[in-house]
């Protein structure tokens, strides 16, 4: 009861997928300095990806497979990449040059976001034409999984868990590690640290700062991509599931501090966690106090808007400007 | 001989806002070049004109021949003009061995590192604090590093912006030393500006007043230094 398995393996997919999101969230901002509406819709985007694969590459008839993420994850990375770099050059980029205040340019990601869900809707209307029309009876069956299928449940098992449990904090800690030796170890990687802390200097030292953004946005589209495929595993597929999502990301990046990419997954890791078992135990308690069972899946937000209120007022700068080597000592952890 | 550096009747800004107004020079090869002028006359935008950094919206800059006009810094960057900002010239946040990597990104590995290792025999300073941030540098130890990161590329053409502003007499004038050298020992053209017009005329060959973005003279340094008014009027100098 207190401690339960099943909702431990579903949370560590969804906070990993939160982490994904506020790590990639947070690097855009670090570029731009833009907060991005438009970031958990990238994520649907990836979504929609494992449903193409699904259909496209049969296996709607042949049942769970490793297929889906084979396929799925180097595609929604490529896609959603593509969708992120786009939106920095035909619109950020453009109206950055231009002078645009940054409220303006918030407003204007905003913009896309209605744009992208209004394109995913188009798509899934696109794809239940499709489905309906197809002569494959299997096919036919997906016709409901545009705008609300359950995804999972082609995914394949690792000993009864589900793969997203596992590949969910794989992916997360192989991309947090994998940037951290990207921007520490390599000469573009550097180059992109030197373009962030002052893009004029670089330039003048023969850096293409435009080009390092634009990987950089290509980097975070791409890391929103690969989050979506884990994020359809623990939801139903539809066009705004983006918008169930941002306020959670939103609050990784703002717990994490915004200006750390490491502790932008960390912050979403732990909103993933504190949202999933905020609404278990308080379900518990209240049936408890109630003697009625009490279902709280929709207030789930009120704990990550509760966490960004507490980090506001204790640390405004996120965990990241916390000294952790005191506090460790503090705790005894560290002498 | 051919200017190295030929600025013709350029206009120039920020967005909409204009700086400069019509402004020229030549800059002949191995010269210290000195621009000075009060303070907000748009010293720092020609600098940064020159180097793509601002808007053009009039006239032609030409380095070598070749014509930079409306170039992207970055490309700029590798014609061979190296350009020394007046402040956040180095990355702060990077080591110092960084710093000057990144200030050989454009050269091939090979060449970055034997590049490297001659500047840490011009500036062996640095070589003792190659692992530390660039921040926790002093401020002269700041413009050393600056200094041998636009180096590294074997610039033709440096453009120093104050680069003794907020130093301590006695490093400023190693500074101004330093500078000298570069010019006598390793064949650099200059363009300095100085925020100590007398001891930069003083170093000078040729130099350029600016006043309200706009050139008042232009001819030989000493020659400004000793002039009846303009030296009083603007720059501070004692009659
Ligand atoms: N990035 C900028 N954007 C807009 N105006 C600027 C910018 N930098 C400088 N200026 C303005 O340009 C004028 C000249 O500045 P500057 O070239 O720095 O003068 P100086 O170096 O001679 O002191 C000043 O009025 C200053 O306010
Ligand atoms: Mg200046």
């Amino acid at each position: 009861m207190v401690l339960n398995v099943q909702l431990f393996l579903d949370t560590m997919a969804y906070a990993s997928v939160l982490g994904l999101l506020s790590m990639s969230l947070t690097l855009t901002y670090i570029v731009s300095r833009v907060p991005n509406f438009a970031h958990a819709t990238f994520a649907a985007i990836g979504s929609y990806m494992v449903l193409i694969v699904v259909w496209l590459l049969g296996i709607y008839k042949t049942g769970p497979s490793w297929g889906v993420y084979y396929a799925s994850l180097p595609l929604s990375f490529i896609v959603v990449g593509a969708v992120a770099l786009l939106q920095y050059l035909i619109v950020l980029r453009p109206l950055a040059k231009k002078g645009i205040s940054i409220d303006g340019l918030m407003i204007a990601t905003l913009g896309i976001d209605i744009i992208l869900v209004g394109l995913l809707n188009i798509s899934a209307d696109f794809l239940e034409e499709i489905f309906q029309q197809s002569p494959d009876k299997d096919l036919r069956k997906l016709v409901t999984y545009p705008r609300s299928g359950y995804l999972s449940s082609y995914e394949p098992t690792i000993m009864g868990v589900t793969a997203s449990s596992i590949l969910g904090p794989l992916l997360l800690v192989v991309s947090t590690v994998g940037f951290y030796l990207f921007l520490t170890r390599t000469k573009f990687g550097t180059a992109m640290r030197a373009a962030i802390e002052n893009p004029q200097l670089a330039e003048t030292l023969g850096i293409n700062v435009n080009l390092v953004y634009s990987i950089s946005w290509f980097i975070a589209g791409g890391l929103a991509g690969i989050a979506g495929v884990i994020m359809v595993m623990t939801t139903k597929l539809n066009p705004t599931m983006g918008w169930l999502l941002i306020v959670s990301v939103f609050a990784g990046s703002i717990v994490g501090g915004l200006g750390s990419l490491f502790w932008g997954a960390v912050g979403g890791l732990l909103i993933g966690f504190l949202e999933q078992f905020g609404v278990y135990y308080t379900q518990i308690i209240l049936g408890a106090l109630t003697g009625e069972t009490v279902s709280l899946g929709n207030y789930r937000q009120v704990f990550s808007l509760g966490a960004i209120v507490v980090m506001l007022l204790v640390a405004p700068q996120g965990l990241a400007s916390l000294n952790w080597g005191k506090i460790l000592s503090r705790l005894g952890l560290r002498r | 001989m051919a200017p190295i550096l030929e600025v013709k009747g350029v206009d120039a800004g920020y967005g909409k806002l204009q700086i400069l107004f019509n402004v020229s020079m030549e800059v002949e090869p191995k010269d210290i070049f000195v621009i000075v002028g009060p303070n907000g006359s748009g010293k720092s935008t020609l600098l940064k004109t020159i180097f793509g950094l601002t808007r053009i919206y009039k006239g032609s800059i030409r380095f070598n021949g070749e014509e930079i006009t409306g170039k992207p810094p970055h490309d700029i960057a590798k014609t061979g003009i190296a350009y020394l900002p007046q402040t956040d010239n180095v990355f702060a946040q990077l080591t110092v061995a960084e710093n000057l990597k990144m200030a050989a990104y454009t050269l091939p590995p090979d060449l970055a590192q034997e590049r490297i290792s001659e500047v840490l025999e011009r500036f062996p300073l640095l070589k003792a604090r190659l692992k530390d941030k660039a921040m926790t540098l002093s401020g002269g130890q700041r413009q050393i590093l600056a200094m041998a990161m636009s180096l590294i590329r074997k610039p033709k053409l440096m453009l120093f912006d104050e680069p003794t502003a907020a130093l301590a007499p006695k490093l400023a004038a190693e500074i101004l030393d330093e500078i000298i050298k570069l010019r006598d020992e390793l064949g650099i053209t200059i363009i300095l500006v100085e925020q100590n017009a007398k001891k930069a005329l003083q170093m000078g060959d040729k130099a350029l007043l600016l006043v309200g973005g706009r050139v008042m003279y232009r001819g030989g340094a000493k020659e400004l230094l000793e002039h009846p008014e303009l030296g009083a009027l603007y720059l501070g100098l004692k009659k």
